[in-house]
């Protein structure tokens, strides 16, 4: 016979072929229903844009746009296309003076972008306005184009804020947060989008309840940034994404484009005084109030300064801003590396330290740690001065550790499929995976090695932590099994060998005159305290002595045993349940030198019972099990059973406890109140039949007597 | 994932090379799962072509909450099973009844090419009662888990893995079939 296991790789590995004509006539179709769903889109949305553009000088941007981009990529395809490491792409950003770009906000806006440093114009595509920032002024452009309104620019604003100007912000994409992690360093993979190809980069970032990617598209000829993408993932719900798409880089663009057409209406908003003298008195009261917080920013590896870092110190928390009572102060170090921020409220403060130098987002090094979870903090009194408050970050190449780990078991054999990671030495808690580049989970190989070449450096001490609970198959049921604790330090190499113990519990299963019982199923779950019942072995059948083996026991752990009996004669597929029952027991402390003992009185339970028929429904479902007291654990099958034409049903199999029974009727009208789920509990024991039957809508026990 | 959702904002600005890049990507994938819910070949292509057809179609409307794949098997299967019972019910129906139907198809030939295993499968497949084939082709080869597919199903996951099981068992026991009627006639 064929094993289910081939023909489940029969199935799997089957390959498709396709005519290539059809193929070509189907994407032809598809085209066709494409370009009709196209003109409808824009049939409904060009009047009102085209009239908008047409008045702006954007107009002549755009047409120069389009020509300037053809020219550009015919040249750059003599350019070479091997990958290049991020923080280059990002040098080259530096470089640009002009730049075409869309950028599509969290909540689904698309605007258009035309900057030259230090100036920008963004158009809103959905309510049709434009912004106009020239310097530390800006024009808001009305829809229609016939009125501005002038203001201060936020866009310069926020940008000399963190030490930039307007087009490197854009490639922050407005985020509220910044986000720990390196981009990866080398492409993860090259892409053809039409007939160009582009380089993929890519940042997974744990950030609290959720996941932070971050993906950037680079064009491989040209090593500029084609597109930059955002998505935020908390706790499962999608909570936005951000992307900036370059369309044209080194656009010519005349500097008169960033002031208002002739002619145009011009508002000069000010400020209100009042509020301006409250927001400089408040200011001036939280930095007489606040403390005061300095240090500098060195390289690890040389200790000279970095200028130009941005320092941000704020209240910590996902999706805190500045607004509120919440702190958030940002400030760029000076030549020297040295940087000072006042005005800390009492708490405590979170640090984070970015430069373009550090590739993406920089890694300090602080009071805890540059793992991906916690940032660096101190707790301040809101008055006090708080110096050395230094930080060390590292380039990539100059930060990653290379964790290699070999595991065997006691005859020397590599052991496989065994998953690692490294907690922290205080509490068992993740601390970073030990992962391959493109972030699948690592688990050792055929040859039992495990190597992660990307491991952060740590401040706290860790430990390499490796279980394998999912892998049934492996003779090693792992868990819990750690190195000794150890410093991460960066660009260092570290080295585990581990014998993996085989944790074997021996288990004689027993009836109720102490006599081994052969050919009993036994499984064994640990019982969590939070968790769902983990099984760490299944249908493990019991020997002439009545002994089994279950792999993967910890020492006086709280486990479930559950025991079952089948009939002898039936089919492998269709085992008919004769008896079971489910034991909760403490594990040995020396449970791998002695036999643990559990008692099974395998006589049968039946439960046979009647409850009414009626006439409107269609079918009459009984369902039943036995609940533990403790835990709420359920032991037996809650398999339902269906009654017969005459109501009649049987269950078998029970275990010893409390059966509870509902009955389920199929097809009931909402409205018919003579149909009745009836409910009942009957307490059970081996060897016994129990008789139950309707009697004022409630199943109760009318005989017990014994059968076996 | 970002690259789907990439893909989908670019189709739904009538990138066509984005179409193109969905369409090489998912079309072996459909056609492959198509083909095994469903017993004739035509309806396999139709249904894969229906969909990339809805699909794009609505890409205006479209927002991607989970894997475009997952969402392009989950119609497939859905087309699939509702050809399914709209065949179940034109069996009831005379032939006088039928109205002639021109089709407005341009593909002159058929679209997969069956080699001999995979016919061999295919008609081994078709011997399976259509829940049984949904599990099992859903499982292995949309890649899908058991309690999606039960929630597809409208099922409880025990009842799917039953029926996955047992339609292994049936694959198994049909194509063992064949393989000793083969050695039969040989000797």
């Amino acid at each position: 016979m064929c094993p289910a296991e081939n023909i489940k790789k029969l199935v799997k590995n089957i390959r498709i072929r396709t005519n290539p004509e059809v193929n070509k006539a189907v994407l032809n179709d598809l085209f066709d229903i494409l370009d009709k769903a196209e003109s409808v889109n824009l049939d409904a949305k060009q009047p009102s844009i085209w009239r908008i553009i047409m008045k702006s000088r954007i107009t002549k941007l755009a047409a120069a746009a389009v020509i300037i981009i053809g020219t550009f990529i015919y040249l750059s395809e003599l350019g070479n296309t091997g990958g290049i490491a991020f923080g280059e792409v990002l040098e080259n950003f530096r470089y640009v003076q002009t730049l075409h770009a869309r950028l599509i906000t969290s909540e689904g806006r698309e605007a258009q972008v035309w900057a030259k440093r230090p100036n920008m114009i963004r158009f809103d595509y959905v309510n049709g306005t434009s912004e106009i920032s020239n310097g530390p002024t800006m024009w808001l452009v009305a829809k229609g184009g016939n009125k501005a309104t002038q203001r201060s620019s936020h866009y310069y604003g926020d940008a000399q804020a963190r030490g930039l100007d307007v087009v490197d912000a854009l490639l922050q994409l407005h985020l509220h947060e910044n986000f720990y992690g390196f981009m990866s360093e080398d492409p993860i993979e090259q892409i053809t989008l039409g007939n160009k190809y582009f380089d993929r980069y890519q940042m997974r970032t744990l950030v609290e309840g959720g996941t932070v990617e971050f993906e950037a598209l680079v064009d491989a000829d040209t090593h500029l940034l084609k597109t930059i993408r955002v998505a935020i993932d908390v706790e499962g719900q999608d909570k936005g994404s951000f992307e900036l798409s370059i369309l044209g880089y080194d656009e010519p663009v005349a500097d008169d484009m960033f002031e208002p057409s002739e002619g145009i209406e011009i508002v000069v908003e000010t400020p209100p005084k009042s509020k301006a003298v409250k927001q400089e008195g408040s200011d001036a009261k939280e930095q007489a109030e606040g403390s005061i917080l300095s240090g500098r920013i060195s390289w690890a590896a040389s200790s000279k300064p970095v200028k130009g870092a941005i320092v941000t110190a704020r209240t910590g928390g996902l999706y805190r801003t500045t607004k509120g009572d919440k702190f958030f102060s940002q400030t760029k170090t000076n030549h020297e590396g040295h940087w000072r921020i006042s005005g800390a409220p009492s708490g405590e403060i979170e640090f984070s330290v970015w430069s373009w130098e550090f590739a993406w987002p920089a890694m300090p090094t602080f009071t805890t740690n540059v793992g991906l979870a916690q940032l660096p903090k101190i707790i301040v009194d809101g008055q006090g001065r708080y110096d050395n408050l230094n930080f060390k970050v590292y380039k990539p190449e100059n930060l990653y550790a290379r964790v290699t780990i070999n595991l065997m078991g006691k005859d020397g054999v590599p052991v496989e499929g065994i998953t690692c990671m490294l907690v922290s030495n205080q509490a068992d808690d993740c601390y970073q995976d030990l992962e391959y580049p493109r972030g699948k989970r690592i688990v050792s190989g055929p040859d039992g090695k495990i190597v992660s070449r990307k491991v952060w450096p740590t401040n706290e001490p860790v430990k390499v932590r490796l279980w394998n609970p999912d892998n049934k198959e492996s003779p090693y049921v792992v868990r819990h099994i750690i190195s000794e604790p150890f410093i991460v330090k960066p660009r260092q190499e570290y080295t585990f060998n581990f014998v993996l113990p085989r944790h074997e519990f021996r288990l004689q299963v027993v009836n109720r005159e102490g006599k081994p019982v052969q050919g009993i199923s036994v499984s064994v779950a640990v019982i969590a305290a939070t968790e769902r019942l983990q099984w760490l072995s299944r249908k493990c059948i019991t020997d002439r002595e009545g002994m089994v083996t279950i792999m993967g026991v910890l020492p006086k752990e709280e486990i479930v045993v559950s025991l079952k009996r089948y009939h002898p004669d039936t089919e492998e597929d269709k085992k008919r349940l004769i008896a079971s029952a489910g034991i909760i027991m403490t594990a040995p402390e020396n449970i791998y030198e002695s036999v643990s003992q559990v008692t099974f009185d395998d006589r049968p339970i039946r439960i046979e019972g009647k409850a009414p028929i009626y006439p409107n429904t269609k079918r009459l479902t009984v369902r039943g099990k036995v609940e533990k007291p403790t835990r709420g654990i359920v032991i037996g099958s809650t398999r339902p059973t269906f009654a017969d034409s005459e109501g009649e049903f049987t269950f078998e199999g029970v275990s010893t406890g409390l059966f509870k029974l509902m009955c389920f009727y199929s097809n009931v009208d909402p409205n018919d109140n003579e149909v009745i789920n009836m409910r009942g509990a009957v307490r059970v024991e081996p060897g016994n039949i129990y008789v139950v039957e309707a009697i004022d809508g409630e199943l109760k026990l009318v005989d017990c007597k014994p059968g076996f | 994932m970002l690259e789907d959702k990439q893909l989908i904002w670019k189709l739904r600005r009538g990138n066509r090379n984005a179409l193109c890049r969905i369409y090489e990507k998912y079309k072996d994938d459909l056609l492959r799962i198509a083909a095994g819910l469903l017993k004739e070949r035509s309806e396999a292509e139709d249904t894969v072509h229906d969909v990339f057809a809805s699909f794009v179609g609505a890409s205006n409307n479209f927002t991607l909450t989970g894997s475009l794949r997952g969402y392009l098997i989950t119609c497939v299967a859905n087309k699939a099973r509702n050809l399914n019972r709209t065949k179940s019910r034109q069996r009831k129906v005379s032939l006088d009844e039928i109205e002639p139907t021109v089709s407005n198809l341009k593909r002159p030939d058929q679209w997969i090419i069956y080699d001999e295993e995979f016919q061999r499968l295919h008609n081994a497949m078709a011997q399976l009662p259509h829940e049984q084939r949904e599990a099992v082709v859903l499982h292995i080869q949309g890649a899908m888990k058991f309690k999606e597919i039960a929630e597809f199903q409208e099922t409880s996951v025990k009842t799917t893995l039953s029926r996955y099981r047992y339609g292994l068992d049936k694959l198994r026991s049909i194509l063992n079939d064949e393989v000793t009627k083969c050695v039969q006639q040989k000797t």
